[in-house]
C-alpha cells in the first residue's frame, strides 16, 4: 500500500530534551492510529508536521511534498483537530467553521455553505448558530471535526478526537471517523490514549516512546500472536481447579487458573489438543468452551512499552 | 406524494448532509490575511460593549468637532499672512487630537488653538487599550492561536492581526481628521489643491501614528496574561508616562530631547513633522510664555530625531511580537 507520509530521523528540541529523537516511520493510507503514553511526542510529531514548531533535523515527506520546502502546500491539505477546547468569545459555530474556511483558502462564500454542510454532517445542524461558549464537551469535539473538515482535506490529524465526551457522543464521533475512512477514503492520523477507539477504527498503527518508534504496522499483524504458539483459553463444567492441576500434571504450562483457564500450546501439535479432550474424558468433565485468545491493543501497548523501558 | 417520491426526497436530504468533496479553487494567500482582518474587526465590535460604547461616544464628538469646522466661515482671515494662520490653525487641530489638555504645552500658534480632539485623547486610549488587547489575548484563552497556525504562516497571522489594529485605530484617526481637515479648509474657502500636502501629512501621521499605537497594544495583548491587565497597563503607561514625562520636560526646557519622553507630547510632535510644521512653540511655565522650537536649524531636537523614535518603536514592537509568536510555548499554543 502507498504510503501518504513518510518520515525520516526526525529530531525535535525543547532546550536540551528530545521531544522527537531520531523519529521515522512510514504512515500508509488509510485510518493510522498513533499510540504513545504521555510526553512520548505524539503532538509535537503533528506540530512538527504543521510547521507550528519547526523541527532541527531529519524530513518529512507529504505525498510529492517535502517538508518544510512544500509547507504552505501541505497545511491547505491537511485537517487538524487540536487535543485542546477551541473557541472565539461570542461567536457561533457557523461563524466559527466558516472564518476556519476562509483561513484554509476558501471564499467566503464558499466557506459559508461548507460550514453548513460539514456541521450538518457532524450532526450539529439545529445548534449551528448557538454561542460555541455553550456548547458541552461533545459538541466541542463535533466542532472541531468540522473545521478540520471545511476544507475537504486530503490528511485529518486528529488528537483525542473522543476526549471529555458522553458515550453517545463518543460513539458518533467513532462513527463519523469510520465512515470518513471508510466511506469517503480520508486519510486519518488518530493521536489517543484511548486504545479501544483506535482497534475500532484504524486498520494502521505508530506506537512511539520518548520520541521515538517503538512499533508500526497493520492493526491486524500487530494483535495477532506468535504464529507458532498461542494462547489457547479453556473453560469446564467441573473444578477448574482441578483440572487446572491435571493440565500441569500432563505437562501444560497453566498461566491463568481462575473460572477460564489459560495455557499456551503450539499451533500445529495435534496430539496436545487431543490430550485436552482426553484429561477431561477421564475425569468426567466437559469442556464448555475452548479458544484461542486475541491480545488487545492495551496488551500489545504495555508490552511494548515495558520492553522499550528495559531497552533504554 | 407518492411513497417513491417521499423516499427520493428523503435520500435528497441524507445526500445533501452528507459530506461532500470540494474540488474548487482556493484563494490567494493575501486574501486570507484580508479575511482574519475583517473577522478581527467585527469581533473586536461586538465583543466589548464598553468599547462599543465608547467607540459611539468619539465618534459624536468627531462629528460635532467636524460640524464645527464646516461653520469656521465666520473666521475667515485675510489673505496672505492669512494663509500662515489657517494653516498653523489646521496643523494644531491635528496634532492636538491624541493630547491630554494637561499635557498640551506644545503649540505652533502661541497657544491659540482651534483644536478638535482636545479631551478626547483620554478615550482613545481607553478605546484602543480594550479593544487592540484582546486581539492576542483572547486568542490564547480561547486556544486557536494552534488552529491558526495549521491554516496560517506565522507572518499571515501577524500581519491580519497588525491591519487590523491599524484599520481599527483609524476609524478614529484618519477619518475624523481627513474629514475635519476638509471642510475646515472648506469653510475657510481656500482652494484645497493647495492643501493637498496637508492632507498628505495627515494620512502619513494617521498610519504612523495608528501602526505604533496598535504594535504596542498587540505587545501587551501577546505578553500579558490578561486583556484586561494589557488594557490597564496601555491606559497607565499614556497617563503616567505623560504626567512624569512632563514633569522631566518642564525641568529641564533647555535640553529639547527631554520632549520625547513623554508619549503624548511625541504623538503631538509626530503630527507636527507628519504635517511639514517644524516651527513650534514650547509652554515655559515659569516665564509664563512659550519659548520657540524650531525642529529644523540643525541645534537640539529635530524632525528626524523624531521620525528616527517612531521608526525605531515601530521596530522594537515588530521585533517583539515577531519573537514571541516564533517562540509560542507549547503552553500558549
Amino acid at each position: 500500500m502507498q504510503n501518504i507520509l513518510v518520515i525520516r530521523n526526525l529530531v525535535k528540541k525543547y532546550g536540551s530534551f528530545p521531544a522527537l529523537d531520531s523519529f521515522s516511520c512510514d504512515i500508509a493510507k488509510g485510518v493510522t492510529g498513533l499510540l504513545g503514553p504521555n510526553g512520548a511526542g505524539k503532538t509535537t510529531l503533528i506540530r512538527a508536521f504543521l510547521g507550528i514548531h519547526p523541527f532541527e533535523s531529519g524530513s518529512i515527506k507529504f505525498l510529492d511534498y517535502e517538508l518544510p520546502k512544500d509547507l504552505l502546500a501541505v497545511k491547505d491539505k491537511i485537517g487538524y483537530q487540536p487535543e485542546v477546547d477551541t473557541k472565539i468569545l461570542k461567536t457561533s459555530a457557523m461563524r466559527y467553521v466558516t472564518h476556519m474556511g476562509t483561513m484554509a483558502g476558501l471564499s467566503r462564500n464558499t466557506a459559508k455553505q461548507r460550514a453548513f454542510d460539514t456541521l450538518h454532517y457532524v450532526g450539529l445542524g439545529e445548534a449551528r448558530y448557538r454561542d460555541m461558549n455553550t456548547f458541552s464537551q461533545g459538541m466541542m469535539q463535533k466542532v472541531k471535526l468540522a473545521t478540520a473538515l471545511v476544507h475537504d482535506p486530503l490528511l485529518l490529524l486528529l488528537d483525542e478526537p473522543t476526549a471529555g465526551c458522553d458515550p453517545d457522543s463518543h460513539e458518533q464521533i467513532l462513527e463519523l471517523i469510520s465512515d470518513l475512512g471508510n466511506s469517503h477514503h480520508k486519510n486519518i492520523i488518530i493521536s489517543t490514549h484511548l486504545l479501544p477507539d483506535i482497534e475500532r477504527t484504524a486498520s494502521h498503527v505508530v506506537l512511539m516512546n520518548r520520541g521515538k518508534k517503538v512499533i508500526q504496522g497493520d492493526l491486524n499483524n500487530i494483535l495477532r500472536q506468535d504464529d507458532k504458539i498461542i494462547n489457547l483459553q479453556v473453560r469446564v463444567d467441573g473444578d477448574h481447579n482441578k483440572f487446572a492441576q491435571l493440565l500441569q500434571n500432563n505437562g501444560f504450562e497453566v498461566t491463568n487458573a481462575t473460572e477460564i483457564i489459560s495455557f499456551n500450546i503450539e499451533r500445529d501439535d495435534d496430539k496436545k489438543y487431543l490430550s485436552i479432550f482426553k484429561i477431561a474424558r477421564n475425569n468426567g468433565m466437559n469442556i464448555r468452551m475452548m479458544t484461542t485468545y486475541r491480545q488487545s491493543l492495551e496488551d500489545v501497548f504495555l508490552n511494548e512499552i515495558a520492553k522499550n523501558k528495559l531497552e533504554n | 406524494m407518492t411513497e417513491d417520491q417521499m423516499n427520493a426526497n428523503s435520500t435528497d436530504y441524507l445526500q445533501k448532509f452528507t459530506y461532500r468533496l470540494y474540488d474548487g479553487k482556493f484563494q490567494p494567500r493575501w486574501m486570507r490575511v484580508l479575511y482574519l482582518i475583517r473577522f478581527e474587526l467585527i469581533s473586536t465590535w461586538r465583543k466589548s460593549k464598553f468599547a462599543k460604547y465608547l467607540m459611539i461616544i468619539i465618534l459624536v464628538f468627531s462629528f460635532f468637532s467636524i460640524l464645527g469646522a464646516a461653520m469656521l466661515k465666520d473666521i475667515e482671515p485675510d489673505e496672505g499672512e492669512g494663509k500662515v494662520s489657517v494653516r498653523d490653525a489646521l496643523n494644531e487641530s491635528i496634532a492636538s487630537y491624541f493630547a491630554f489638555n494637561l499635557s498640551f504645552i506644545l503649540s505652533n500658534s502661541d497657544g491659540i488653538s482651534y483644536g478638535l480632539g482636545r479631551g478626547l485623547a483620554m478615550l482613545l486610549f481607553i478605546v484602543i487599550g480594550l479593544a487592540g488587547s484582546g486581539f492576542f489575548a483572547d486568542d490564547k484563552q480561547g486556544k486557536v492561536i494552534e488552529i491558526y497556525l495549521s491554516r496560517l504562516e506565522k507572518r499571515e497571522y501577524l500581519t491580519g492581526k497588525v491591519g487590523a489594529i491599524v484599520i481599527y485605530i483609524n476609524i478614529f484617526v484618519l477619518l475624523p481628521l481627513i474629514i475635519t481637515g476638509v471642510l475646515f479648509v472648506q469653510s475657510l474657502e481656500k482652494d484645497h489643491e493647495k492643501f493637498l500636502d496637508f492632507y498628505m501629512g495627515i494620512i502619513i501621521y494617521s498610519v504612523l501614528c495608528s501602526i505604533i499605537l496598535g504594535l504596542f497594544i498587540l505587545v501587551l495583548s501577546i505578553f500579558v496574561e490578561k486583556r484586561s491587565y494589557a488594557s490597564l497597563i496601555f491606559f497607565l503607561v499614556f497617563l503616567f508616562g505623560t504626567i512624569i514625562g512632563q514633569a522631566i520636560t518642564y525641568d529641564n526646557l533647555d535640553n529639547e530631547f527631554f520632549l520625547l519622553v513623554s508619549p503624548t507630547n511625541f504623538l503631538v510632535l509626530l503630527a507636527y513633522v507628519c504635517l511639514g510644521d517644524y516651527d513650534l512653540g514650547v509652554w515655559d511655565a515659569k516665564k509664563e510664555k512659550y519659548v520657540e522650537l524650531n525642529l529644523d536649524n540643525s541645534v537640539g531636537l529635530e524632525y528626524w530625531h523624531v521620525f528616527l523614535q517612531a521608526f525605531l518603536l515601530i521596530i522594537v514592537f515588530s521585533l517583539l511580537l515577531a519573537y514571541k509568536i516564533w517562540k509560542t510555548t507549547t503552553e500558549e499554543l
